[in-house]
């Protein structure tokens, strides 16, 4: 069998890329400057949280989800009002079934919750 | 063997494009396609935001704050066919620029805003519309520096 580089290249970037060749609708991280210990008032006590924001995509044709940071932020500080994130680790997490069928790519912050 | 080094050079090329530091410059400006008749867009390039130590201690806090800034694309294929070439266009102020004044019409007394998310909202429908956006989300602030005239 005989594979067309530039359409596979396509076909990858389509998968890796999170959208629908089809429609797309998705919110995805651009920037965040997080605190650090040094912006906040640090306890002891601060909880250490964790939040995740997805999109996803099916059949290389529709995208849909926010993956972006402020979504992964709202969720980490779920339940704790007033208080902001510092020390702030970012990953992105992707995952892609049967050849890219299916498609979902996640942002994941862990920090500390902290007081400004 | 070139073809999984093609591959490989593609997948962190886009692993690189979703990491970067907010206040270097990186351009968000919406990939013409095909043909491009007309490209007037503005986009996000690089904002270096506050972070809670700058802001002074006895601002008032105003709570979070939102603003959202758009570009918008058409592009419309010459010939019924999945690689036909396309004809093109694109406007519209989508930099960082437009979405804090978003936040300032909405918050006149607003000083500045700390802890700033920024995401992208891309909606696009076949390829033929495509509306990129930027959406910042932070903490606002207000402040009045002290009058050096007032006695102490």
């Amino acid at each position: 069998m005989r594979i067309h580089l530039l359409p596979s290249l396509i076909l990858a970037a389509a998968i890796l890329s999170g959208c629908g060749l089809v429609y797309t609708n998705i919110h995805s991280p651009r920037g965040y400057r997080s605190a650090t210990p040094a912006d906040v008032k640090v306890a002891p006590d601060d909880p250490t949280v964790t939040g995740r924001s997805c999109s996803r995509a099916i059949l290389y044709t529709v995208a849909w989800g926010d993956s972006g940071y402020a979504a992964a932020t709202a969720r980490a500080l779920e339940g704790k009002p007033g208080l902001i994130l510092y020390d702030v680790k970012s990953d992105i997490k992707v995952t892609a079934i049967g050849l890219g069928l299916y498609t979902e790519v996640c942002t994941i912050v862990t920090g500390k919750a902290g007081r400004p | 063997m070139r073809r999984l080094a093609a591959l490989g050079i593609l997948l962190a090329a886009i692993a690189a494009a979703a990491q970067d530091n907010s206040y270097e410059a990186s351009p968000g400006l919406m990939l013409p396609k095909g043909l491009v008749l007309f490209y007037n867009n503005r986009a996000p390039l690089s904002y270096a935001t506050l972070t809670p130590r700058d802001v002074p201690a006895d601002a008032v806090q105003l709570g979070e704050v939102r603003g959202k800034s758009c570009q918008y694309g058409v592009a419309v294929p010459l010939t019924a066919s999945l690689t036909a070439t396309s004809v093109s266009g694109a406007s519209g102020d989508g930099g960082y620029w437009k979405a804090i004044e978003k936040i300032t019409q909405a918050h006149p007394d607003i000083t500045g805003i700390y802890d700033v998310k920024v995401d992208v909202h891309l909606i696009s429908f076949l390829g033929f519309i495509q509306r990129t956006c930027v959406e910042v989300l932070g903490r606002g602030f207000r402040w009045s520096p002290p009058n050096p005239s007032s006695p102490q």
